[in-house]
């Protein structure tokens, strides 16, 4: 089996690679598991009494090619079975990449070095070797996401927020 | 688009099988109330998109539109279960797809 037909951003997020299959005991236990966290998700929709969930698409902005692995912000709606949409709001400018910020952990620093810290010393041999200014003028994007089975009026809240957000035009 | 209009003939009237059940157009509040979520607990987010959902905060509650801030629960076991989900047969299907793709880009050049 050849496995060097990966784009290497999608080997990097760990989806593809051979494992042992789910026994059918498991696979009710993740089906149990995913009930659970819906409804617990529920109940924080209903607690918090929202209509709509902004956040970010991902942790940083469009990457240099190949670079992109970090899909929590976008599998977990996927995993709770949530209508999201995505809506541009601006580019980065050359103020923000001046703009050094507390990193939490190694991953975290690597995209923020990305983002802040001048060219090389990456380790990462795909970069091009040009530093913060990969993200120069990237597109910044947020994410709306609907609750379960409200796809309509998701687009109905993204276009009211993207007419507040960008001014309606 | 296309539902509307299909629904909007009442197709009921013809078909035995077709529900009674119009249209519905999506019902939605004028002021929101607005989930803000600014990390999912795993990965910050770079100080760009950081700056972008403040502004984008600032905005919507300038425009009567509540803000509330929460903490996701559980991300990090969501995201494991999800890999799980994703690889329910051992990825072999995917496995044997991109092998599949391989040999036949190979076999053109």
């Amino acid at each position: 089996m050849k496995d060097d037909t990966l784009v290497p951003s999608v080997q990097a997020t760990g989806l593809i690679v051979p494992l042992d299959p789910t026994t059918m005991e498991d696979y009710f236990k993740l089906n149990a598991a995913r009930t659970r966290r819906t409804t617990q998700w529920f109940n924080l929709w209903q607690d918090l009494n929202i209509d709509c969930i902004l956040c970010p698409v991902a942790p940083h902005t469009a990457m240099p090619f190949n670079e992109y692995k970090s899909i929590g912000y976008t599998a977990s709606w996927n995993y709770l079975n949530y209508p999201a949409g995505v809506i541009v709001v601006g580019k980065i400018q050359q103020s923000d990449i001046a703009k050094q910020i507390e990193t939490l952990d190694e991953e975290d620093e690597k995209y923020f070095k990305l983002c802040t810290a001048p060219s090389g010393g990456r380790g990462l041999t795909f970069v091009l070797d040009t530093g913060p200014e990969d993200y120069r003028d990237a597109p910044i994007a947020l994410q709306v996401v609907g609750q379960n089975a409200k796809d309509e009026e998701t687009l109905v809240m993204m276009q009211m927020i993207d007419n507040v957000v960008n001014g309606s035009t | 688009m296309l539902m509307e209009a299909v629904v909007s003939t009442e197709p009921w009237s013809y078909d035995l099988y077709s529900l009674p059940i119009p249209w519905r157009k999506p019902v939605v509040k004028e002021r929101l109330r607005i989930g803000l979520m600014t990390t999912d607990t795993m990965r910050t987010p770079t100080w760009p998109i950081q700056k972008a959902m403040a502004t984008a905060a600032e905005k919507l509650s300038k425009a009567g539109h509540e803000i509330v801030k929460f903490d996701p629960p559980d991300m990090l076991g969501m995201m494991i279960d999800t890999w799980k989900l994703y690889a329910l047969d051992g990825n072999k299907a995917l496995i044997l797809l991109t092998s599949l793709t391989y040999i036949s880009t190979s076999e053109k050049s």
